[in-house]
């Protein structure tokens, strides 16, 4: 679901980007207001655990890939606000650093993955924990609402990409920008989601969380300290040593093609914007490190976005949060 | 400036906190460590591919992200001039259309403070000099260099109160023109000397024979074994990410 770069206008970006920038301002006082200090590191793991999710690539026949992204899971965890600080966090890393993702289209990512996927996510799960008394309905909940919120998140990526050509055309009728309207980018995006996608979105959530609930149950409490727990860090650790699973599936995204492989998808031209638009030049771009077997560099890759990310919010943990514990909500 | 002085100090006497004198090490020795130090700055340096980097840079978030906050702080904190300072100077390379020379000159400059700021966090000043001591390095070299961070310590302090009673003493607008700086300094100096005649005496009087040696009672054991195991990984590592070229 990361919108590469040019394949919003400039304009479409810059709109998400405003969008976003209240959102962000609200959930970083939010976060400062709600969450104990001691709790703003665990922001950090949590982001981790998402950027290893995206890293996971799921096959879905007819040769697109897709993946769970994780911002319910962190929601439940730490709320909604400090999931979109997450998952922001972890599409800039992958953007600036991965070059998965474009920077203009940040905005964009953002507005899906970090705003809509784990806002909507969370809302479904309160309200479904009401209904859902028993053992397992909390994990049941959490598994609808990872399921409705990665669909409304891709609903908004199809819909950003579907009006492309509609706003923006050259002289010759030709999109400049993603040139599939929303008669083919909506079902393209929602079969995959709807389908595969929402269900690896759906076991990662549901399966992390039942871990936590059995290895380190004061994760889920906000009154504690909330020290990430060995259970944790082991689970980071596997999660980072099996991501050149992702590997294992072929294809490109839909709406990830380069500039050089849209023309072949069936568009039969290259749009103009995409030719000559924004470009840069990651660090590690596809995870891969030139020259090292795919799989080496995709763990390197892994260890870079997790320990990054943990570092981050440990440090932002010394500078901000709340020193009293919060109520839980 | 008083406050500033301050926090140096602070900053110095916490990054010594840890006092070894009858204390087993944890891990691997202050020695081994040391050496182990050096030896990725100079791999790191010597690196003619992105790739050697690129994996050592990755070890050492991995390192840093396992650290509690206040040392991540700690270790981070010095690491962040010398970056933007090299940044800066090879940000022509940018415009010269090369900006990954600019990334891999800063990586290697941010690993190599990294690497010393980790070894600092970890042994601490005290256990620095133990280790040149058991380096068996000139004994004029390790006492220069141990009296130098005690005194840099003392004589801040120092010179911090006599900021502090000239601050409390002075009527007017406050400037650097009349703080006396050049008094307070050149007080300083004074003392300096007069210290140093006093060490002096006091190491003849205590039979100081110029020989560091080091308190610490780290046996060597399985921390050194599997420090000795990951540099000739290392190394091979290395080896063979230059033969690729």
């Amino acid at each position: 679901m990361h919108i590469p770069e040019n394949y919003l206008s400039p304009q479409t970006c810059a709109v998400m980007t405003a969008a976003m920038v209240p959102v962000w301002t609200v959930s970083i006082r939010r976060v400062k207001e709600e969450l104990p200090k001691v709790k703003i590191p665990m922001i950090g793991v949590c982001a981790a655990f998402s950027f290893l999710g995206m890293m996971f690539n799921v096959p879905l026949p007819g040769g697109t890939t897709g993946h769970a992204v994780g911002g319910t899971l962190i929601a439940i965890l730490l709320g909604p606000y400090a999931s979109c600080l997450a998952v922001s966090v972890a599409l800039l890393l992958q953007a600036l650093i991965f070059g998965d993702g474009g920077v203009l289209s940040f905005g964009a990512n953002c507005f899906n993955m970090a705003f809509v996927l784990p806002f909507v996510g969370y809302a479904v799960y309160r309200t479904l924990k009401k209904v859902f008394k028993g053992k397992n309905g909390n994990l049941a909940a959490a598994g609808i609402g990872s399921y409705i919120g990665i669909n409304c998140a891709a609903l908004c990526a199809a819909i950003e990409f579907g009006i492309q050509p509609l706003l923006f055309k050259d002289a010759s009728g030709n999109a400049l920008y993603c040139p599939y309207p929303l008669s083919v980018s909506i079902p393209a995006m929602m079969i995959g989601h709807l389908t595969i996608f929402g269900l690896a979105e759906v076991v990662f959530t549901v399966l992390i969380l039942a871990y936590i609930e059995k290895t380190s149950p004061s994760m889920l409490e906000t009154r504690t300290a909330g020290k990430t727990s060995k259970a944790v860090n082991i689970l980071l650790g596997a999660l980072i040593v099996a991501t050149p699973l992702g590997l294992l599936a072929e294809g490109t995204a839909w709406g990830e093609w380069g500039a050089d492989e849209i023309a072949a998808t069936g568009a039969g031209y290259t749009p103009a914007g995409m030719l000559k638009g924004f470009s840069f030049d990651a660090l590690l771009p596809d995870y891969s490190v030139s020259g090292l077997p795919d799989v080496f560099g995709y763990i390197l890759s892994a260890i870079i976005g997790a320990a990054l990310l943990i570092i981050i919010f440990k440090l932002l943990g010394t500078i901000g949060g709340r020193k009293k514990t919060a109520t839980q909500p | 400036m008083n406050l500033k002085i301050m926090k140096l100090l602070a900053g110095l006497a916490r990054k010594d906190k840890e006092n070894h004198i009858g204390q087993e090490s944890r891990g691997a020795g202050p020695a081994l460590l040391l050496i182990a130090s050096i030896c990725v700055i100079f791999l790191c340096a010597l690196s003619r591919n992105a790739i050697f980097t690129v994996t050592v840079l990755a070890l050492l978030l991995l390192r840093i992200a396992l650290m509690a906050e206040a040392d991540i702080v700690d270790v981070l904190k010095p690491v962040l001039l010398p970056a933007i300072f090299c940044m800066l100077i090879m940000l022509p390379a940018v415009f010269m259309g090369s900006p990954r020379t600019m990334l891999t000159v800063t990586m290697k400059v941010v690993e190599s403070v990294t690497v010393l700021s980790l070894l600092g966090n970890r042994i601490g000043w005290k256990g620095m000099t133990g280790a040149f001591g058991e380096m068996h390095l000139p004994p004029m070299f390790v006492m220069v260099l141990d009296t130098t961070m005690r005194f840099l310590t003392i004589l801040g302090d120092y010179s911090g109160k006599i900021v502090e009673a000239v601050t409390l003493r002075r009527v007017g607008e406050k400037n650097w023109k009349n703080a006396g700086t050049g008094g307070i300094l050149g007080q300083t100096f004074l003392k300096s000397q007069e210290m140093s005649t006093r060490m002096e005496e006091a190491l003849f009087c205590r039979g100081f024979s110029g020989q560091y040696k080091s308190l610490t009672t780290h046996k060597f054991g399985a921390g050194d074994i599997l420090l000795i195991v990951a540099l000739i990984g290392l190394f091979a590592f290395f080896f063979y990410t230059q033969g690729m070229m």
